[in-house]
């Protein structure tokens, strides 16, 4: 049984003129999770937030957020949300300590230097409070982005694309933070992301959407594994396994080989009739190792929709 | 609401751009002190030389009144551009380095923040006005000392005794202060509907010069639409040096400035609570 739903969007659109940016999009979002909300550029994912963040008016549909109406709850619901839109700007004039100073005072709180110094830290950028925000790199804008959306502490947190800029180890540590903020601080995240292993990797629940509308929502383990996996088999014999693979049914569902490498597109359940198959016939299996790309998932979902 | 509005103080106090007009009234300012401490006499006696044919004038003519005076009429032509550099960037400046996103989703009402910048943009203009009147008036009485005050208007002159002045300069600053308030709220409500601040800035300068060219030039059919811009109630501080002060004439002016402040502040708080913020 799942919590009680975060955020509940129903039938929600937006038009701008002919264009349905957000067509009757219904999602939910559970307390605890990491909701991982993907698709391709113009999907409607900003359109989206921005209507989560009442930066946009919905032409038609609800948005709940803590189980209270946005427009009639607007000052109540903001106060529990930290967020990042797209490119993470702050006044370039002013320090990222009095960036982050000013934030939390327009959400009614007066952060402690202190507690500014430790998240600052937290994003990796001690030593550099007091520095004007204009002589930061776009990765540190980054992560003073990230900082911003915890400085008043809030319940749940939008993210719309919070790794563009950083390096891999940047990558890394947001990704971690993401992790922290929900196993330690119990923290709800709402994930925009077009770096599908990021979502694939943390998030418990997802949704894709495809020209505003949503293709498919849920599990992301329970969505990945009803479809097939690329399985890879390595074996002690490669000639011998072509040839057998050639001369059988398999062949239709190899899609890759190299020496004693292959890779098979099959279901879960056709796993140990491969090996079978290959046991029988007297190759020594070294490994079998699968893996559901959320990839070609996503693209094969969005190509599908399209 | 004083949070945000200290707040819009901090951010105008950090921006050098708001500095330029305190720089560029300190500049003129002592251009014309110096020009009249050199110059001076000379440059009096060529504008009294008829009323001397008639009038003998005794005392000191030059003196720190007449000094303000005549920085008055000069730099209240120029003072709009000065607040506009500050005004026209509160909402199109957060609009184009992105913040708008950020402040917009704060809990806090978007009627909040427009009401937040228009304090703060006034706040400046006021201090802007005081720094205008401790200077000219203040450092002219310091070089060249009190005396009763000449003015010269196109059909009349007035003199007014040297403590006869300061309440007529304290009212024409605060005049100027509700005049520059409607530049203010005028080319704030351009900057909520663009994303530059260059545009607000030179549509109000534009706006500025068109109307008082219209309110300066004697065709009927200007004549017709002079009523109704601020600009031409802009000048009314003038009338403060008038004798006796024609109150009503003054009071009605005032009442159609704070009618353009209320109007220009009504279009943007109307357009920027409906407005969909997608930069």
């Amino acid at each position: 049984m799942h919590p009680l739903p975060i955020i509940e969007l129903r039938h929600l659109s937006k038009t701008f003129g002919d264009l349905h940016a957000v067509d009757d999009l219904n999602l939910d979002v559970f307390e605890g999770d990491i909701f991982g909300f993907l698709g391709p550029n113009g999907a409607g994912k900003s359109t989206t937030i921005r209507m989560m963040l009442s930066l946009v008016k919905p032409s038609e549909g609800l948005i709940s957020i803590f189980g209270k109406e946005l427009n009639q709850n607007r000052h109540e619901i903001l106060q529990r949300i930290g967020c990042i839109i797209e490119d993470p700007d702050f006044y370039l004039y002013l320090s990222g300590e009095k960036n982050l100073d000013l934030f939390a005072r327009l959400s009614g709180k007066s952060p402690e230097t202190k507690k500014i110094h430790e998240l600052m830290e937290l994003v990796g950028l001690k030593g550099r409070e007091q520095d004007k925000v204009k002589t930061y790199s776009h990765g540190m804008k980054q992560r003073l982005g990230i900082a911003q959306t915890l400085i008043h502490d809030p319940d749940l947190i939008i993210l719309d694309e919070p790794t563009t800029g950083l390096d891999p180890q940047g990558i890394i540590d947001v990704r971690n933070l993401i992790l922290h903020l929900k196993n330690d601080l119990r923290k709800t995240i709402f994930l925009s992301s077009h770096l599908l292993h990021e979502v694939e990797q943390i998030a418990t629940r997802m949704a894709i959407i495809n020209k505003g509308k949503a293709v498919v929502q849920g599990n992301v383990s329970e969505l990945l594994s009803t479809h097939d996996l690329n399985v890879s088999v390595e074996v002690d014999n490669g000639e011998r396994m072509n040839s057998l693979i050639s001369s059988s049914a398999w062949q239709h569902k190899l899609i890759k080989k190299s020496g004693g490498h292959f890779e098979f597109r099959i279901s879960k359940e056709e796993i140990p009739v491969l090996n079978q198959f290959l046991n029988g016939a007297g190759l020594a299996i070294y490994g079998t190792s699968y893996r559901r790309n959320l990839e070609d998932y996503f693209l094969k979902l969005t190509q599908d929709a399209s | 609401m004083w949070s945000l509005v200290s707040i819009e103080l901090y951010k105008i106090i950090r921006r050098p751009r708001s500095y330029i007009g305190f720089a560029a009234i300190a500049a003129i300012v002592a251009a014309i002190h110096l020009a009249m401490y050199i110059d001076g006499p000379g440059y009096v006696s060529f504008f009294i030389q008829q009323l001397e044919q008639s009038f003998s004038i005794q005392g000191k003519i030059i003196n720190g009144n007449l000094v303000t005076w005549l920085i008055l009429q000069t730099l209240i032509v120029q003072m709009p551009l000065l607040v506009a550099l500050v005004t026209g960037d509160l909402l199109s400046g957060e609009s184009a380095s992105g913040t708008i996103r950020l402040l917009a989703t704060k809990p806090v009402s978007r009627s909040t923040i427009i009401m937040a910048k228009f304090l703060a943009g006034n706040i400046y203009t006021v201090v802007l006005v005081v720094w205008l009147g401790l200077i000219s008036l203040g450092v002219g009485l310091l070089i060249f000392g009190n005396g009763d005050l000449i003015v010269l208007n196109s059909n009349h002159i007035s003199i007014f005794r040297a403590d006869d002045t300061m309440w007529r300069f304290g009212a024409a600053l605060l005049i100027a202060c509700l005049s520059l308030s409607v530049v203010a709220t005028f080319s704030s409500m351009l900057s909520a509907y663009t994303d530059n601040s260059i545009g607000p800035i030179v549509t109000t300068m534009a706006v500025v010069i068109i109307f008082t060219i219209i309110g300066t030039m004697e065709f009927p059919l200007f004549e017709k639409i002079s009523p109704f811009p601020f600009t031409t109630h802009m000048v009314i501080w003038r009338g403060m040096f008038d004798d006796p002060v024609d109150w009503r004439h003054v009071t009605a002016s005032v009442m159609v400035l704070i009618g353009h402040i209320a109007l220009f502040l009504g279009i943007t708080l109307a357009h920027f609570n409906r407005k969909d913020i997608l930069n």
